[in-house]
């Protein structure tokens, strides 16, 4: 059976037994805080091994193989965070709550600039390959949708997040930055998944496709933690965390597409 | 699957369609043939080269430069 497969089944099976888990909360707490923590440790983990496989698949150094280096780097800077989360919250016993922002932090922070480099690496290496891009309306209905969600955001999250006297400035900053690394980084995801729909189901636009899918994902996580975690009502076992393991396997299962399919070209 | 009678651009069609899909294989072939002067239908051997150099460099970004020559290579080795 591929890995591919494999790992598509695995995320069924994990994302069930996740959300069974996080609704009837066996165990108590100290369980939960384990699963909560252990959980993204092992996703992020699986999506690192798997994109370091991908981009391993591609023999030169050209826009294909940095794209998915630069992914793959920011991943990993995203397995740091939440390993260093989860030690810092059960090893250290530190309430992450109140320990805001940490080291984790940092490393989540760092992640995104490779992961909006790789994504607009791939647009721009999709841009100069001479294939269409679609239509423009399109673009200016992403361009028009991503401006009314920053208004949206600017007026729920980040006017609220700044005019809050309670948080200090550091809080506030790395509060109001996830959203907005967010959203400049989901842009060139929904971008990248409009060009896949106009190869239909071809082989090629399954791991563009699934990438964008995962991005979506932490998206989606990203600004509902934010808000929750600005009303301070955010903790261990939220449904939302579904949403990131899941993102990270989803961009590992991305990873593995895009290396059966350079993998079965070359055998060819 | 949709055919050419022209036998050159069947094969090349029946190469790319699994990797970009029906449509977009049918609009390449047309574009790449046009900038050749010809159509689809008059693709002849001496055209195979500046195709198939065509095809690789789009197929770059989504394959690598191993596998997108790995196409072009089986594109110009049509007979």
């Amino acid at each position: 059976m591929k890995k591919s497969k494999l790992l598509l089944i695995f995320i069924a099976v994990l994302t069930v037994l996740n959300v069974v888990y996080y609704l009837g909360q066996w165990g108590g707490p100290s369980v939960l805080q384990y699963v909560s923590d252990t959980l993204p440790v092992l996703t992020s983990f699986i999506a690192v091994v798997c994109l370091y496989h991908t981009f391993k698949a591609f023999k030169e150094i050209d826009f294909a193989r940095v794209s998915w280096v630069l992914i793959f780097i920011g991943i990993f800077f995203d397995f740091l965070a939440e390993t260093t989360y989860a030690i810092l919250e059960i090893g250290f016993k530190i309430d992450m709550n109140e320990y805001f922002p940490s080291l984790a932090d940092i490393f989540w922070c760092t992640a995104y600039i490779p992961l909006f480099a790789g994504l607009f690496m791939m647009f721009f290496g999709y841009k100069r390959s001479g294939f269409p891009l679609g239509k423009m309306k399109v673009y200016a209905i992403i361009a028009a949708s991503s401006f009314v969600v920053f208004v949206a955001m600017a007026y729920f999250l980040l006017i609220p997040i700044l005019s809050d006297n309670e948080s200090d400035d550091i809080t506030k900053l790395f509060y109001m930055y996830y959203p907005i690394a967010d959203l400049l980084t989901v842009i060139p995801a929904i971008i990248l998944f409009y060009i896949t729909t106009l190869f239909g189901r071809a082989a090629i636009s399954l791991p563009m496709r699934m990438l964008s899918i995962g991005f979506v994902c932490f998206t989606m996580a990203d600004m509902l933690y934010a808000y929750l975690g600005w009303l301070d009502i955010y903790g261990n076992g939220n449904l939302i965390d579904v949403l990131w393991h899941v993102g990270y396997l989803v961009i590992g299962l991305a990873g593995l597409y895009q290396k059966e399919l350079v993998e079965s070209v070359n055998a060819q | 699957m949709s055919s050419y009678t022209n036998i050159y651009a069947q094969k090349i069609y029946e190469i790319l369609v699994p990797l970009i899909g029906d449509m977009m294989t049918k609009g390449t072939l047309k574009s790449q043939a046009a900038k050749l002067g010809i159509n689809e239908e008059s693709i002849a051997p001496v055209h195979l080269p500046a195709l198939a150099e065509e095809l690789r460099r789009g197929l770059v970004a989504f394959l690598g430069s191993d596998a997108a020559k790995a196409v072009a290579s089986k594109i110009m080795s049509i007979r």
